[in-house]
């Protein structure tokens, strides 16, 4: 087989100088995130995850389906208390803190992390790789629930509150999941703590719970009392973009400072 | 900077202290007084040397240190105190210089979702090559394997593996190639085959760092050689020299024969025979020169008529080797 000949390296600085070795290749986020993107993308599609996500759309479905003669609270109280409540945070959860705290554990981050590159770069193509499967995935089910219980004026709702959840929840449980070795119970904690408990105890904690401002979005669509929908339409919309952005900062932050195995 | 863990032991203390570290401008690699702990473990232990251009072997037993000073030198752990440089540039906080690095990591773990061309394309497109697939289909049949193969990378053996992630570390033509157990799970041929690519890679300029856990291989990586033992610099530089060092260790022979008291009356007042104990019939010898030694046995064996049944090493296990060039 032919030997490919190796190019000289050119000349050596001296150790120490801090000089730019050589003139460094133009690696962009253009290039590196659709690269990372695309890695990261095909590492999360499993077989367990796919049929964990297939089972939650499932019973969004179902519950439709028992529901679709109740009345308008009624269906309400489904899309609210299942559809934002619990299958976008666990959806989320189960994409989003195995994205790096997988390649953690089985020791392949190193793979992506010794480029030369921004550590925000890997940080944006982890949670746009969530964000890509979760929006399909929870958009399908909880649209086609909407139509089913006769709530057409909730679609529009419906498509803020999953496109911003994705967001926020699926980039704030990649920072957990990069951060902490039990990422992913630790965000199930969040979960079944903090959203479905806590958060309803008083304002002041309903405001540090995502679903609150989900709930406000998805509760533009009716007149029914939606649960913890107490927030301003510009509150609803900008604070789970701010908590999408602050977590993917920390999320590189971490891929920064942390010790790669 | 960060103090070692309280109650956690000490890295222990090198007497005489340390000279400071003389680096040559050609060096590529400077590692100074670098240590590293983990909790109470201390893993690297004031640790120095720079690495020139040309194949570097970085040798000591498992658990030694070898893969968390390679982590350093790439930036992905950060020493406890000390400093690492490639290039001058600090690679843990620079890492515009993974342009310049190449590791190939001791895990076997890969992206079973990618062939191996889809796989190292990728670690291109991330260094910023442009023809990242034309690149990636050259060094895989570089490392001799077939750009075309449309198997996951599961399906290769271990060997295949190895060869995939020396691709991905060398794609982009780096100066400082780190390569952990590189010819683990090779076959005799493939590892003559890697340990030549090495040399090239080496002769052309760029400073190949590869660590093994086998002393026997110090020969064949070439003229340079850095042991670490417990997380010390137990010995550095040329090859020849630690072999000499390797050889004329003392050693502690058992010598089985069918007269061992007449044998021993013989030998106890040879130069060569430091000490000498009788245990269950057979001698135990410790020499400091074991080629002396075995002429020394065969002149006192037919003075003294003892035939002799067997003459063995009892400790040729590579621990003792490295306990002995840490202890010296």
């Amino acid at each position: 087989m032919t030997q490919p000949p190796l190019t000289p390296p050119p000349a050596i600085p001296p150790p120490g100088s801090g000089v730019a070795p050589r003139r460094l290749p133009d690696v962009g986020p253009m290039t590196t995130i659709p690269s990372f993107y695309r890695v990261l993308l095909r590492g999360q599609l499993t077989k367990g995850r796919m049929v964990g996500l297939a089972a939650l759309g499932f019973v969004a479905l179902l519950l439709a389906f028992v529901g679709r003669n109740s009345t308008e609270s009624d269906a309400v109280d489904i899309l609210a208390g299942y559809g934002i409540s619990l299958m976008i945070p666990l959806a989320a959860l189960l994409l989003a803190t195995p994205m790096i705290g997988n390649l953690v554990e089985d020791r392949l981050l190193v793979y992506l992390w010794l480029k030369p590159v921004p550590r925000w770069h890997l940080a944006v193509a982890a949670v746009a790789a969530v964000v890509t499967v979760l929006v399909p995935v929870l958009l399908l089910p909880l649209a086609l629930s909407a139509l089913l219980m006769g709530l057409p004026s909730m679609i529009v709702p419906v498509i803020a509150s999953t496109l911003l959840g994705s967001f926020a929840y699926g980039a704030a449980f990649v920072f957990v999941g990069s951060r902490f070795s039990i990422g992913l119970w630790l965000g199930l904690l969040y979960v079944v703590l903090w959203e479905q408990t806590l958060s309803r105890l008083t304002d002041g904690m309903g405001r540090l719970s995502i679903r609150s401002y989900l709930a406000s979005n998805l509760a533009r669509g009716t007149d029914v009392r939606v649960d913890l929908a107490d927030r301003s339409t510009v509150a609803a919309i900008v604070v789970p973009i701010v908590v999408g952005v602050v977590a993917t900062l920390l999320t590189a932050w971490t891929l920064r400072t942390r010790d790669i195995d | 900077m960060p103090q070692p863990p309280v109650g956690a032991p000490q890295p222990p203390a090198l007497s005489p202290p340390l000279p400071p570290l003389v680096v040559s401008p050609t060096a590529l690699v400077v590692v100074d007084r670098v240590s590293k702990w983990f909790g109470d473990l201390v893993a690297v232990s004031d640790v120095s040397f720079a690495v020139e251009p040309g194949v570097t072997a970085l040798l000591g037993p498992n658990g030694a240190g070898k893969s968390t000073i390679l982590r350093m030198l790439c930036g992905l752990a950060t020493p406890s105190s000390g400093s690492v440089h490639v290039l001058g540039a600090n690679p843990r906080t620079e890492p515009a210089i993974a342009a310049e690095i190449g590791l190939a990591p001791q895990q076997e773990a890969v992206f079973g979702f990618l062939t191996a061309r889809q796989f190292v394309r990728a670690s291109a497109e991330l260094q910023g090559i442009e023809n990242a697939d034309g690149a990636a289909a050259e060094v895989l049949r570089t490392v001799e394997l077939d750009p075309d193969d449309t198997r996951r990378l599961p399906t290769y053996s271990k060997g295949m593996r190895q060869r995939v992630k020396l691709a991905q570390a060398i794609v982009h033509q780096p100066r400082v190639i780190l390569l952990d157990e590189p010819l683990s799970g090779l076959d005799p041929r493939q590892r003559l085959h890697m340990v030549e690519l090495f040399h090239r890679l080496g002769d052309s300029g760029r400073a190949v760092i590869v660590s093994s856990h086998v002393l026997e291989e110090v020969e064949r990586f070439g003229s340079n050689v850095v042991v670490i033992a417990k997380g010390r610099l137990a010995a550095q530089g040329d090859f020849r020299e630690i072999r000499a060092l390797m050889d004329d260790r003392p050693r502690q022979l058992r010598v089985t024969s069918d007269k061992p008291r007449l044998l021993a009356s013989g030998l106890v007042s040879q130069q060569n025979v430091a000490n000498l104990r009788i245990a269950e019939g057979e001698l135990i010898i410790d020499t400091d020169d074991v080629v002396a030694f075995s002429r020394t046995i065969a002149t006192v064996s037919k003075q003294t008529g003892a035939r002799l049944f067997e003459v063995r090493p009892l400790d040729e296990d590579l621990e003792s080797v490295f306990r002995y060039l840490v202890g010296r």
